[in-house]
């Protein structure tokens, strides 16, 4: 059975009240939207220790959510900003990302066009957008990505450089 | 059938507290009371406040601290919550309110009218001091409230705590202050709360990021 939006509001009120299966129905209900929610927006070796990894968000900072309004923008706030932080980490460590075919986001469960880190990505300008696309998500080099893409090497740094510094500033504005 | 993973969080889960919007306005109050009657006992009140018939200026540049001490407090509480879409800008129209001092402290100085002895007073020192102490007191206590939370905004974070705990830093000491004039405030207060800001963003956002 999916749990509704209201529902999870519900069960994580009986978390924060220390309720034992009310919190396991809210964990595994947020790995399944977390997993659907972060394919295709990171290597699959990433996304898994990403869903982890806010899955802990989720547990020690359960008394920051407020039981009268909705639960999954407060799943996807924390989601959206565990995302750019990773991404800014494999950034700074220059590691290798592979792609996989993205699997299809369940409609029903798609908060709405306006949390989806597509919008956030819609906010770069075509070149940023492009490098950060070929090199951080579908885990080309710099040189193939810059072949693929037609900019120059130091032009496919510099727009990944300061892409993600505008995904990172888009996300706290947001 | 959860994974080890979600089994170990399970078996971890304990009860907890809620964060209350409450709590920092109940904080923030009792320390401001705290930080007055502080103020009070040791260097002492304005004469006119003691009499109760305050100046003008003091009930000006009293209710303008206060308002953007209380705006800037609710965009903290505001943001201390993960959320998509929050918007709590009511800080910027109080802070333009209050931007009116320095600017005409500023305008004053362009026209050669600003008074010299404002940059040389003693009290000035003691202004910038007394408020940037109790605004530190203040901006431990919000910003140990917002780490309870998960701001995703901790930079912008950082500059709200400084700005409401130095507007009602400030505020408490300008009850003894007993300068009566706009350029006085307009160059010592902005200092004191443009710093207690500055602070916030320097210090904080590192404290507040999950």
């Amino acid at each position: 059975m999916k749990a509704d939006e209201r529902s999870l509001g519900q069960l994580m009120a009986l978390s924060q009240a220390g309720d034992a299966r009310a919190h396991e129905a809210v964990l595994v209900a947020s790995q399944r939207w977390l997993r659907r929610f972060f394919a295709g927006k990171i290597g699959p070796e990433h996304a898994e220790e990403l869903v982890q990894e806010t899955l802990l968000v989720v547990h020690t900072k359960r008394a920051s959510y407020d039981p009268s309004r909705p639960f999954l923008p407060w799943l996807a706030a924390i989601a959206r900003y565990r995302w750019v932080d990773r991404l800014r980490e494999i950034y700074r460590q220059q590691s290798d990302v592979y792609a996989e075919p993205s699997e299809c986001i369940d409609a029903e469960e798609t908060v709405s066009a306006k949390l989806s880190l597509d919008r956030l990505m819609t906010h770069l300008s075509d070149g940023q957008r492009t490098a950060i696309t070929l090199v951080k998500i579908q885990g080309l080099s710099l040189a193939d990505a810059s072949q693929a893409c037609g900019q120059s090497l130091s032009l496919v740094k510099m727009n990944i450089h300061r892409g993600l510094r505008r995904l990172s500033s888009l996300v706290e504005e947001d | 059938m959860p994974d080890s993973f979600i089994q170990s969080l399970v078996a971890d889960l304990k009860p907890v507290r809620r964060l209350n919007n409450r709590d920092p306005w109940l904080v923030m109050g009792l320390l401001c009371l705290a930080a007055i009657g502080a103020v009070s006992a040791t260097i002492g009140l304005r004469a006119d406040l003691i009499a109760g018939h305050p100046a003008d200026i003091v009930l000006l540049r009293s209710g303008v601290m206060l308002a953007l001490g209380a705006a800037s407090l609710a965009a903290v509480i505001a943001y201390a919550r993960p959320g998509v879409g929050q918007h709590a800008d009511g800080w910027v129209w109080a802070a333009v309110v209050a931007a009116l001092f320095p600017a005409i402290a500023m305008l004053s100085a362009i026209e050669g009218q600003f008074p010299k002895w404002i940059l040389t007073a003693p009290s000035g020192a003691l202004c910038l001091g007394i408020s940037l102490t109790i605004a530190l007191v203040l901006g431990a206590a919000l910003t140990s409230w917002v780490r309870r939370g998960a701001s995703t905004r901790p930079v912008l974070q950082g500059w709200l705590i400084g700005l409401s705990s130095g507007a009602f830093g400030t505020f408490s000491y300008s009850l003894h202050c007993a300068s009566t004039t706009v350029t006085y405030a307009g160059f010592w207060y902005t200092g004191a709360i443009v710093l207690s800001a500055g602070i916030g963003r320097l210090a904080l956002p590192g404290l507040l990021r999950w």
